[in-house]
């Protein structure tokens, strides 16, 4: 297999208001690019892809030299051999799928694309007008037309984005197969911290067109996570809440995390190891029950007394803000409506929740330190 | 010449002239308009998608016969094309003078065709989304590959109107035609000099005539291109 690392030496491209200061090695498999809106994670798909003929620096594919400014050395995307998946998708109009599938110079042979078909199940779009197809069909077309195209480095941008999360989930599952088989390097960017936990052994943090952050996905974003919600919390999905905490020790199977001084200990699956020390502590909103009544014996290793601060309802769902003592943060907890109007929750009740320990992450980051827990 | 007694069978001098004009007009006309699309085609391509200052000066300077008299064009045409103009038959070594020939007629009509051509083609290449172009370069294919593959199909639909435009234009074209090439029946007697040669001489039946014939030309053009972009539409939905 051809070397294909991808060497990014003080790359910089300025564009309107932002400019793109990147260096850094990609060696191997999927590297996830995260960060805010505007951070430059598009412009650097394209900056790799050569579509970005003003950059600056060096940049390096394998033996290949792509881009050197100093020697006036570049590579037209044509050269590059690139499977580049825009975030509209950009179909050909006009023409069929079948016809989208064999756009590429290069092509994969015929049962190799007949395997990409399968994988992104377009078995039944084949034959359909492009033109016709929904949003979530047109990024699956054009991610096949990507892979189609015979690629050594794969570029992709929000490629998912708008297919469904069921059909997304099985995609996930099949294209890593597919990639991790043909070790092709994939740069991916998302919004999505599932999907990048999902497909990324590898996260890039971006924020104005730099690096903040590189590393393990669940690392990564739970850092992001805890910055970008006043070190408590953000909105992204299995983010909902994120605390830092200590870990106090185990008992058998299980590590006991304590979040801040006076805060609760929970007990999560796994042990502490030595040393121990600062961790982060993931509990997805949607993986605690909420009772109004003292549980008796249940399957959940965590069982916390709260108060209701808030609940914020939107359509057939509502988040529960509930408060903990010794926490400075509420745990937000999401219910249906259903539950919420039979469970007549308002602001000041007593209630209780119960948190599965298998539903929590523990991130023991050595690039955590923000906040230290007092 | 008999004005109208001819004998059976033979064409009578009205329709002689509206056949030879008509003739001329259609081989004056697709050449002209050939001549223009070969010029303006590259030209639209570059200018398309270009806001630079002077990519809008040369826009408006090469549009400039749309507005100018033909007349003026003609002059212009004139001085170049003389004998001993800078692109007349002496610097080019030919060994006959562009002027008054149906050659000259086809610069004359190809020139004033030229920016209707030219605005028609810029708007349908700008009418193709750059990013698609992009794609097709990740794809494998290099910018000529992408323009014969991608950019040609995508606006053939202005294409063709930009065609039937040039087309029309250089077939109703008069001022600076007469102006280069004169109105010579059989020669350079196009439809339009045909119609004003008629007119000037009190032949109101054949100017009539010639009319009808120009009509039905300007119809048949037309719909051909109301033909050609209801295919294409239908292509794109299909």
């Amino acid at each position: 297999m051809p070397d294909t690392t991808l060497v990014l030496e003080q790359l910089t491209l300025g564009v309107g208001d932002l400019t793109i200061e990147l260096s850094c090695q990609l060696e191997e498999g999927v590297i996830g690019l995260a960060g805010p809106s505007g951070a430059g994670k598009s412009t650097i798909l394209r900056l790799v892809a050569g579509l970005e003929p003003g950059a600056t620096g060096r940049l390096a594919c394998g033996d290949e030299l792509w881009l050197d400014s100093s020697s006036g050395q570049f590579l037209p995307p044509e050269a590059r051999r690139i499977g580049y998946v825009p975030q509209d998708s950009l179909l050909f109009p006009g023409r069929s799928v079948a016809r989208q599938l064999t756009a590429g110079r290069r092509l994969l042979n015929a049962s190799a694309r007949e395997q990409v078909i399968r994988m992104l199940e377009l078995e039944d779009l084949v034959e359909r007008a492009s033109d016709a197809l929904s949003g979530g069909e047109r990024q699956r077309v054009a991610l096949a037309r990507a892979l189609c195209a015979d690629p050594r480095l794969l570029l992709l941008d929000e490629p998912l984005s708008a297919v469904d999360p069921t059909r997304r989930l099985r995609i996930w599952r099949g294209l890593g197969r597919w990639l991790s088989e043909r070790g092709l390097l994939t740069l991916w960017v998302s919004h999505d911290s599932t999907e990048l936990q999902a497909c990324c052994q590898r996260v890039l943090m971006l924020d104005q067109g730099r690096l903040t952050a590189d590393g393990e996905p669940a690392e990564v974003l739970a850092e992001a996570a805890l910055e970008a919600g006043d070190g408590i919390r953000n909105d992204l999905p299995g983010y909902d809440n994120v605390f830092p905490c200590r870990v106090a020790g185990d008992e058998g199977a299980e590590m006991l995390l304590s979040l801040g001084a006076a805060g609760p200990t929970l007990r999560v699956p796994g042990r502490a190891g030595a040393p121990a020390g600062q961790a982060l502590l993931t509990i997805p909103a949607r993986s605690v029950t909420l009772t109004t009544l003292a549980p008796g014996l249940t399957s959940a290793r965590n069982t916390l007394p709260a108060t209701v601060a808030d609940v914020v309802e939107a359509g057939e769902l509502a988040m529960v803000e509930a408060s903990v003592d010794g926490l400075e943060a509420a745990i937000r907890v999401e219910i249906t409506r259903r539950s919420l109007e039979e469970l007549s929750l308002k602001r000041g009740d007593t209630v209780f929740l119960l948190i599965k320990s298998t539903a929590c992450r523990v991130l023991l980051a050595s690039k955590v330190s923000t906040p230290t827990p007092t | 010449m008999p004005d109208s007694a001819t004998s059976r069978g033979s064409p009578s001098p009205v329709s002689a002239t509206v056949l030879s004009a008509l003739w001329l007009t259609l081989k004056i006309a697709t050449l002209a308009t050939l001549l223009a699309f070969a010029v303006a085609l590259p030209l639209a391509r570059w200018l398309a998608h270009r806001d630079g200052i002077a990519a809008r000066l040369i826009y408006i300077s090469l549009s400039l016969p749309m507005v100018l008299p033909p007349t003026a064009v003609g002059f212009v045409l004139l001085q170049l094309l003389a004998v001993d103009g800078p692109t007349g038959t002496t610097v080019l070594g030919l060994p006959a003078s562009w002027l008054l020939t149906w050659q000259a007629a086809v610069i004359a009509a190809g020139v004033m065709a030229f920016p209707i051509v030219l605005r028609t083609a810029k708007a349908a290449f700008e009418q193709v989304d750059p990013r698609l172009q992009e794609v097709s370069r990740t794809l494998g294919h290099s910018p000529l590959q992408t323009f014969l593959g991608t950019v040609l199909p995508l606006a053939s639909r202005g294409l063709s109107a930009a065609a039937i435009m040039g087309f029309t234009r250089a077939a109703s074209e008069f001022g600076a035609t007469v102006t280069v090439a004169g109105n010579i029946p059989f020669q350079t007697q196009t439809l339009a000099s045909a119609i004003y040669a008629a007119q000037q001489v009190g032949k109101d039946t054949d100017a009539a005539i010639l009319i009808g014939v120009a009509l039905a030309l300007g119809f048949a053009a037309l719909a051909t291109a109301e033909w050609l972009i209801s295919r294409s539409q239908n292509r794109r939905s299909s």
